[in-house]
This record gives C-alpha cells, structure tokens and sequence, in this order.
C-alpha cells in the first residue's frame, strides 16, 4: 500500500477512534446511574429544568446544628408552594454517595441530599405541643419498611427510625391540619423512595419550628 | 495515529461545550442559582403551621407499658368524622390518594346511601334516588350476613379533574454530530499535518 494511502488510513481511523471514545467518556458521566422513574410536579419551572447547578467555583452551603456545614452542588428547581401530600423526588444522573436529610420545621419541609445534590423534597407533619418532635442531628438507627407502633395502634410503613424512645420518619396522610406524636409524617409515595435511598447511618438533621 | 485520536478526543469536547442548548439552559439555571438554598427552600414552603386544632394521625390509643390510656379524640367541625370513626386497621387499609380526593361526598363516589345501608343488595322495589314506596324498617336481630366492610375511599370517579402530578421526563440527550464537510476539513488537516512531516524527514 503507497505510504501516502497507508498515512490517511491510520489519520482517518484514529481520529474515529478518538471521538467514539469521547462520546463513550461523555456518555458515561452524564448517566452514572441507570434513569430511575421520577414522580414531580408540574411546579417545577419546564424552562430552567428539573433542578439549579450551583457552579464548581461556588457551591452553596448549608448550617447544620453544631457548626458543620454540607456542601450543596444543586437542588430542585421548585418555584411555587408545595402542598400538604405532594412531593418531587428526582434522582436522574445524580451520582451514587453519602445521603442525608435535612428537615425543617419551621418551613414544614423534608429534603433529601445525595453527594450534595437535593434529590427529592416533601411537605412533612411533625409533633403537636403536647408531643413535640425533637431537634438536632441524629443518624438512622433502624429502617423497617412495615413497622406497626404498639405504643400508639398505629402503621408507620418505611419507618426510619430516630431515636430509641419511638420518633421516626415515616410515610403517612399528609395533610394540613395533621400533627403527629413526635414523628416526621412523609406522603407514602415518597416515604417509599426515601427508604429505598437511605441507608442506617445517615444523617438527619432536624431544624426547629 | 495516537495524535489523530486526540484529535478525535478534543472535537468531541468542543462540540459538547459549545451546544446551544446546554448554553441556553444554563444561562437561565445560573441566574438562579444565584439565590441560596434557603431562600429557594422559603419559596416553596407552604408557610409555618402556626397556632390550630391538630388531628393526630395516630389512633386515639396510648398505650404506656401495660396501661391503656384513652385520649379525647377531638374532631374538628366540617371534616369527615368516617375517616377517625373508623378502627386503626381500616384506617390503615385506606390507599393513599391526593388530598383534594378526602374531602368529596361519599354520594359521588358510592352512589345515594342506599347502596352503603345494603350489603347484601337493594331490596327488590327499592329505587336508588326514588322514594321507597313502603317503610323500611331496620332488620330486627343479630347481622346474619357478612360483615359490613368499611367504606374505603377508591380512585376518583371518571372525568374527575386529574390533580398536577404528571411525572416530568427531562428532555432527552441529543449529541450533536459535525457536518460532512467539518469532517472533511479535519481530515484533510490532519493529512496534511502528516504529509509535511514526511516531506521534511525525507532525506533532500
């Protein structure tokens, strides 16, 4: 074969081979994990996306009680009021790592962190007066996914455990006008996809009323 | 040929980073992020609670070692009372639906009560909606037939407005492949790289 030939052969296949591997490498870092079925709502702004990337250069942070501060690299786009029973849960191409929950009771609001990325928010119900639900940082000590309190007669389907005198994260009828006896009530659904996420372990940082 | 596929390698990158959608989308996303998580967890909170008459969504029994302590259940007026007349178990067996869905008449689901006072079916003469044309008198005695199941609430009744929870896809991937001609050109660039080199190494 003339060397000229031979020459624009190996030009032509390397230059294929180098982009079909970088369309490969781009692939592979925009789906880390397989596309998971998402429940949202149509709150979320269709025209800035799902979500709002905080730059490399300037992640946000959030406080948590005792000074330590989480790293926050997106968070869902929801731009109008949530309601009692609805939530938006969306973990698609965010990459596998330490979750965490943050709840916060003055807002009424549940939020899931993946590798510091919000993957799933929810309106919650938390403790009346007479039984109010504690704040601070706690870990997941327990995870049942059909728990019955004998305390109380009543189900706390994917129940996620708190502390050792009964509070813990649970799904629930979630409506306003509903308190609980110390629990954090989620909407079923989304009590599902937090108990499939989290793991024993994790933190939960409650913030108060 | 290793020079070639980094070639190949720093295209591809070009061509990803200046797509005009991913431009687009994140001009937008990153007017945004300028606000701080909390402001954005503000605007979708429903509010605090604030001071009211709570429902406990646990049962009204408390059970505190082996004494069982009854609790005033207290129900506020104008709710469904079925909901916590009903024992923990039904209450349990009630599917989650969205809350607009709690609060119909049982009417327009079940149809006119009739339908919920006879399990064991309309007593023949007896017309949902129309006046019965004799009295009908409770049945004397102990039940006989299978127990009255409690009144779950189903699925909404067909033409019923669908709440806003359509699943949202995000747009599919697109990947933008160069034109022939932008093929061509690089080819033909990448040739000529080689044909200078091989002039040069030639001996004269």
């Amino acid at each position: 074969m003339p060397s000229i030939v031979r020459s624009l052969v190996l030009i032509t296949v390397g230059c294929l081979a180098g982009i079909l591997l970088g369309l490969t490498l781009h692939k592979r870092a925009q789906s880390p994990a397989a596309p998971q079925a998402v429940t949202t709502l149509s709150i979320l702004a269709p025209s800035s996306g799902v979500r709002i990337w905080y730059s490399a250069h300037n992640y946000s942070q959030l406080s948590l009680p005792g000074g330590r501060k989480e790293v926050v690299r997106s968070v869902l786009n929801i731009t109008k009021p949530m309601h009692f029973g609805s939530f938006v849960w969306d973990e698609d191409r965010i990459p596998k790592g330490p979750v965490w929950v943050r709840i916060d009771l003055s807002r009424q609001l549940l939020s899931v962190f993946r590798s510091g990325h919000e993957i799933g928010s929810a309106v919650i119900l938390y403790g009346m007066n007479r039984k109010p639900t504690p704040t601070g940082s706690f870990t997941i000590l327990e995870k049942n996914p059909d728990y019955y309190s004998h305390s109380y007669d009543a189900p706390m389907p994917y129940m996620l455990r708190l502390t050792n005198d009964g509070v813990a994260i649970h799904g629930s009828n979630v409506r306003e006008g509903r308190g609980s006896h110390g629990c954090i009530g989620i909407p079923l659904d989304f009590a599902r996809l937090l108990f499939a996420a989290a793991s024993k372990g994790d933190l939960v940082v409650i913030l108060p009323a | 040929m290793l020079a070639s596929a980094l070639a190949g390698l720093v295209f591809v990158g070009v061509v990803e980073y200046c797509d005009p959608a991913f431009s687009k989308v994140a001009m937008a996303e990153i007017g945004a992020a300028l606000e701080d998580p909390l402001t954005l967890f503000a605007e979708r909170s429903p509010g605090g609670r604030g001071a009211r008459v709570l429902i406990s969504i646990k049962g009204p029994h408390e059970r505190v070692l082996s004494t069982v302590r009854e609790r005033p259940h207290v129900i506020p007026p104008g709710l469904d009372s079925f909901v916590f007349a009903a024992a923990p178990e039904a209450v349990a067996s009630i599917p989650m639906v969205p809350p607009q869905y709690d609060t119909q008449p049982l009417d327009r689901i079940f149809g006119p009560p009739p339908f919920a006072f006879f399990p064991g079916g309309i007593p023949q003469g007896l017309v949902p909606g129309a006046p019965p044309s004799t009295p009908i008198l409770p049945p004397i005695g102990p039940p006989t037939g299978p127990d009255i199941p409690p009144i779950i609430v189903g699925p909404p009744p067909p033409g019923t407005p669908v709440p806003p929870s359509v699943p949202e896809t995000p747009p599919p991937v697109t990947i933008v492949l160069p034109e022939p001609a932008t093929w061509a050109t690089m080819i033909l660039g990448l040739f000529a790289i080689g044909l200078r080199r091989r002039v040069r190494s030639r001996p004269a």
